[in-house]
């Protein structure tokens, strides 16, 4: 049985529920879903004691609130400057014990966009081929396929009686790697060789602008249009991070619930570790590539992934 | 390493291409690296003759394991077990065939003409991709091959049969999308709640079938 656990009073923008990814169903057309920035939502659940990939709030809020229906511990991290319970402010790095009634608003005035709100044991969405993520494009998981709107109810586990409170040590806050300016790797992709020389130097040479097209399926880059001598190609597989190149010149980047197969130019994929730094990038901030080898990307994700699995077990 | 082409997609997949541009090949190969999880191959993805290989966790210790297997691949006729020919309606009614005229103009043909061709051609599954359970079909005639829309429409609606590139495909759900719109399947092909989440299945034959719009309104998916 589960308990409603809140209600929310200002959803903000682009708020889903999302857990671990729809990993595995790509040959059925499928996204992955899931974290868009893996670190602040891993570091959300571990706040509250849970798991790496319960079921949490992902949300663009510059304000979300709500408010308690029943007891419950409430982890944040992420894009989020000031927590106040019940009008005072409270620390943003470790939980928070929450009663019947209480009502919590979260503001975000940082350089990063999107903000992670986990309660002990998790919230309660529809499970879809094996995940709870939501895929709004596509209407799966999470609330019934929708995006978080005020007045929703979430429920959560019965058993979330708040654990220890835990407080995240110094240097591993989420709040580090936001930034105005953000310099991200990028392994060169299949569609490389369509591209000149010169054309791949000045890629890589210069700042892109994130313009207001962003959502979970992709960012739109702007500033410093790039072409392919060719966009004659079949639709080829597509994941999370790929760097699509339309003919319009402004380069698409693939996020989260991006489709599978896409029909233009993959110019490279930024390398995993950093595509939490890319997801936290505000519209109007400004993006680098810098060009890695997957081995590199490979060993930098290794000891991402250790710190992060060296926390959980402390 | 041979003489197979193979390219990173990010660190942890990798692409092969130039394979078989026949499915059965193309699936067989799949079901053949299948057969050795040691691979550490976790997802597999076939579009248009490539095969792309997403490698497991901390990606891709052994590409040259996995292109020697890939080399080692002898496709044997009739491995598969072919799937039964897939029969779907269509209705052609020009309440649904949104880009009628467009396709009138492009292919120089009248309607009647670009329907027949449309129903006597036989197609395959190539792949699902896009949007959850649209197949790619293969086998349109080359008289109807034509480029994609010039900018995408905005709303194309749930059940659109529709053509691009030498392709044929079918839109599940209500999307946006650059293919023209040649007309309309009353058939539900992706549910994610039932047990069978795609009817079609790759490398499946797929024909189509004629029907009036009073067939396709009283349509009750069985």
């Amino acid at each position: 049985m589960d308990l409603p656990l809140i209600r929310i009073i200002n959803s903000g923008n682009l708020s889903t529920l999302q857990a671990a990814s729809r990993f595995g169903f790509s040959d059925f057309g499928i996204p992955e879903s899931g974290f868009q920035d893996k670190i602040s939502a891993q570091l959300a659940n571990w706040l509250v004691g849970n798991k790496r990939f319960n079921t949490l709030i992902e949300s663009y809020a510059n304000y979300f609130e709500f408010e308690v229906i029943n007891d419950c511990s409430m982890g944040v991290q992420g894009a989020c400057s000031e927590i106040r319970i019940n009008g005072q402010s409270v620390s943003l790095d470790q939980g928070h014990h929450l009663t019947v009634n209480d009502r919590i608003q979260l503001f975000n005035n940082t350089h990063g966009a999107i903000l992670y709100l986990a309660m002990t044991g998790g919230f309660t969405g529809t499970e879809v081929l094996g995940s709870t993520a939501t895929d709004i494009t596509n209407g799966l998981g999470g609330l019934n396929g929708l995006p978080l709107a005020s007045q929703d109810i979430l429920k959560g586990s019965k058993f979330n009686t708040p654990r220890q409170t835990r407080s995240i040590p110094e240097g591993l806050l989420s709040r580090r790697y936001f930034s105005k300016n953000v310099t991200v790797h990028v392994i060169a992709g299949p569609e490389a060789y369509l591209f000149t020389k010169e054309v791949i130097d000045n890629f890589y040479s210069h700042a892109f602008v994130l313009s207001a097209e962003i959502s979970r399926v992709g960012y739109r880059l702007t500033g410093h249009p790039i072409y392919a001598d060719s966009y004659n190609i079949p639709s080829k597989t597509v994941l999370p991070g790929t760097i699509q190149i339309p003919p319009s010149g402004d380069p698409i980047i693939l996020m989260a619930d991006g489709p599978v197969t896409g029909g233009y130019p993959r110019m490279g994929v930024v390398a995993k570790v950093d595509q939490p730094i890319l997801a936290q990038l505000r519209s109007g901030g400004r993006v680098r590539f810098l060009a890695c080898l997957p081995e590199d990307a490979r060993l930098r994700e290794a000891n991402q992934r250790q710190w992060i699995e060296e926390l959980y077990h402390k | 390493m041979g003489g197979i082409q193979w390219r990173y997609l990010g660190e942890d997949a990798i692409e092969i291409s130039n394979i078989s541009s026949s499915i059965h090949v193309q699936l067989g190969l799949r079901d053949y690296l299948k057969g050795f999880p040691k691979l550490g191959i976790v997802s597999f993805m076939l579009t248009d003759k490539t095969l792309t290989l997403v490698s497991e966790k901390y990606g891709f210790m052994s590409v040259s394991h996995i292109i020697d297997r890939v080399a080692a691949y002898q496709h044997k006729v009739d491995e598969n077990v072919m799937l039964p020919l897939s029969i779907i309606p269509i209705c052609y009614d020009e309440a649904f065939a949104l880009d009628q005229l467009k396709l009138e103009g492009i292919c120089k043909l009248d309607y009647e003409e670009i329907i027949s061709l449309h129903l006597n051609a036989e197609y395959t599954v190539a792949m699902f991709g896009f949007m959850p359970g649209f197949p790619y079909l293969n086998g349109l005639p080359l008289s109807l091959s034509i480029p994609r829309l010039k900018s995408p429409r905005k709303i194309i609606p749930k059940g659109s049969v529709a053509i691009a590139n030498e392709m044929c495909g079918i839109y599940p759900n209500q999307t946006p999308g650059g293919w023209h719109i040649i007309g309309r399947s009353p058939l539900s092909l992706f549910d994610p709640l039932k047990d069978d989440v795609l009817p079609l299945k790759l490398g499946q034959r797929v024909k189509f079938q004629r029907i009036s719009k009073k067939d396709f309104d009283g349509f009750t998916p069985n």
